[in-house]
């Protein structure tokens, strides 16, 4: 890889991701945001927000049917859309590692663990058979399993969850990629085992240098990993910055709500409704004009039909989508949302 | 000493290979429920006997000898002698070789190639998919009999064109199960991890996918076999398959039939034969299909 142009290992400028030929409906519009090098970067949106498929979109596997329509991909300068098959293959293969959320289909069945690594680092580090082996029992070894030499035999299904996402972990991180994207990769786990993973690519981040994405509907959990967050919703970043000043001070009347809806210990005693954001996500099919949080909104204003959802500072430490309502939503006092483990 | 620690490991050679053989046998059936091991063990013998024909057989399945024509079982002719005076016995074990020559080549190719061409057709989408989907699609509509007697005519009468016929249309069925595992196996997230490892279409598709791809289509080919032995016996029976006076099964359940009455023992053995590697075949199928058995491919 060339030293790059700039201080940034991935920028995402204006992305959009349109579904079908005729641009029936594009989930993802406009979205842009930095990953520096070494940097923990955190995405939060819920379900159909957009999050999955711009960090698909970085390894141009996208779905059938979907295509990139508008804006740009760097990964170290370079863009990736323009990426031929060699180069795609060499991103893939060493730049760029991926885990994915479901541990319970994310290894294939047929083969034992350790073989699956072990392949993993045949071809894309170049090892022999025997070097192989032993980097994957390392390994397994620095993913904290336990008994490494003997798990490196187990198939998958004899495996927890959170061994398999190890496993993962493992696989993804095996060429020293200089980017990890774990897209919704502590999901499907329970919170003890979400927290030890979480605590795992913290270490290895720290360790290696990479950066990682990290994909979340959970705003805890990108909360106590991740040094700046981008909120997403109905296919647009709302708000992006430093995580502290994000939470702390949110700009755009969705992380304000968000924040607002999650339950606290304060709050577990009191026969207090849960609070929440009235109204639906947008369906998936059509896009609206303007912002599409603005159904929902309570500063919602006639002119938010026409905003152009442009990222611009507003008067805090980072960027909103939201012209209006920044200065009237109201600081969030307290500490930052934290899992309860941590 | 020299020479004999020399020898040492030669002569271990063999001894560990045997033993690794016996050694992945017993892990391969470790997992063998109760129908698979009696299917096995039925289908294993009637497998062997129709291989040892040449040497386990009392006589020739040729040899004529009119004056022994339709004599009933005794020492000399176990099941008997048909029309010709030819040992009953003889003739089921060389045309029940035949036989199964035929139907596990016929079957496993129509499987390895309907197999390779639903799991791409699967994989890839499009106008592979298109393609291979219309070609699937006539191969089972087209009416099988008339498939085959167009291509006896082309290849002339015996198991070649029965074989061919059952190939052309028996792939599609193992192209339309591998297609469609294929499609829920594709968007199972190792398969998009192999994508996101940045491993070959081939890659993804022979070493990944292949595995979990082909259990079905093994345990489809159980009831397939037994078909295809049933389609050939049926064709031969009608005079399609293999010409006097070379043995098949088929072919001697309809050389015994006018005799039916008073050489019951010409349609017997052949018949039993056919009925019992039936009934192993789906004793197999039926085991491997419980689920709780392994295939051994790894």
């Amino acid at each position: 890889m060339s030293a790059g142009r700039s201080d940034t290992l991935l920028s995402v400028e204006n992305l959009e991701i349109t579904l079908g030929r005729h641009g029936a409906w594009s989930p993802v519009r406009n979205v842009t945001f930095d990953v520096k090098p070494g940097e923990t970067v955190g995405i939060v949106g819920e379900s159909g927000s957009g999050k999955s498929l711009s960090c698909r979109s970085v390894l141009r596997m996208l779905p059938p049917g979907m295509r990139v329509t508008g804006g740009r991909l760097l990964f170290d300068g370079r863009d990736i859309l323009r990426f031929g098959r060699g180069e795609l293959q060499a991103l893939r293969r060493t730049g760029v590692g991926m885990v994915f959320q479901d541990p319970f289909s994310s290894l294939n069945p047929t083969y034992r663990v350790g073989s699956q690594l072990a392949e993993v680092l045949r071809i894309s580090a170049g090892l022999d058979h025997r070097a192989a082996r032993s980097r994957a029992i390392e390994l397994l070894d620095r993913v904290e399993i336990a008994d490494p030499a003997r798990r490196f035999s187990s198939y998958p299904g004899e495996l927890s969850g959170g061994m398999r996402q190890r496993v993962m972990i493992a696989m993804a991180i095996a060429a020293a990629p200089r980017l990890l994207i774990a897209d919704e990769a502590t999901t499907a786990l329970d919170v003890t085992t979400q927290a030890q993973i979480l605590k795992l690519l913290r270490g290895l981040r720290d360790e290696s240098g990479m950066a990682i994405l990290l994909v979340s509907h959970d705003i805890g959990v990108v909360a106590e990993t991740c040094e700046r967050i981008v909120v997403m919703y109905g296919g647009h970043v709302l708000e992006a910055g430093p995580t502290a000043s994000v939470l702390r001070t949110p700009g755009h009347p969705y992380t304000a709500a968000l924040l607002r809806s999650i339950p606290t210990i304060a709050s577990a005693g009191h026969p207090r409704r849960l609070a929440a954001i009235p109204g639906q996500p947008p369906e998936p099919g059509g896009n609206l004009a303007g912002c599409p949080f603005a159904p929902r909104c309570e500063y919602r204003q006639d002119a938010c039909e026409h905003l152009d959802m442009q990222l611009s500072p507003a008067g805090r430490d980072h960027d909103t989508a939201c012209p209006f309502a920044g200065p009237g939503v109201p600081p969030v006092p307290g500490p930052l949302p934290t899992k309860a483990t941590s | 000493m020299g020479s004999g620690s020399a020898l040492a490991p030669a002569a271990g050679g063999p001894a560990s290979l045997a033993a690794r053989l016996a050694g992945r046998a017993r892990r391969l059936t470790a997992g063998w429920n109760i129908e698979t091991r009696m299917g096995v063990v039925i289908v294993g013998v009637l497998i062997l006997i129709s291989l040892l024909a040449p040497l386990i057989s009392p006589a020739r399945p040729d040899t004529i000898s009119i004056l022994d024509a339709l004599k009933g079982p005794s020492l000399a002719h176990p099941f008997g002698t048909d029309y010709v005076g030819r040992d009953v016995l003889s003739r089921t074990l060389y045309g029940a070789r035949i036989d199964l020559l035929v139907v596990f080549t016929v079957t496993y190719i129509g499987l390895i190639v309907g197999g390779l061409a639903g799991m791409l057709a699967g994989y890839f989408g499009g106008w592979v998919d298109s393609l291979v989907g219309r070609a699937a699609d006539s191969a089972i509509a087209f009416p099988f009999i008339i498939l085959v007697l167009v291509v006896i005519t082309i290849t002339g009468s015996g198991l070649r064109g029965i074989g061919i016929g059952i190939i052309l249309v028996g792939w599609a069925l193992y192209a339309r199960l591998a297609r469609s595992e294929m499609l829920s196996l594709r968007e199972e997230q190792f398969m998009i991890a192999t994508r996101s490892l940045g491993y070959s279409h081939w890659r993804s598709i022979f070493r990944h996918a292949l595995p979990n791809v082909i259990r079905s289509s093994l345990i489809y080919s159980t009831v397939d076999i037994l078909v295809n032995l049933l389609v050939i016996a049926a064709m031969s029976y009608l005079g399609f398959g293999a010409q006097e006076p070379s043995p098949d099964l088929g072919g001697l359940i309809a050389s015994g039939q006018p005799y039916l009455l008073n050489a019951w023992w010409i349609t017997t053995l052949p018949g039993i034969f056919v009925v019992l590697f039936g009934f192993g075949i789906s004793l197999i199928g039926d085991g491997l299909s419980h689920g709780d058995v392994s295939v051994g491919i790894r």
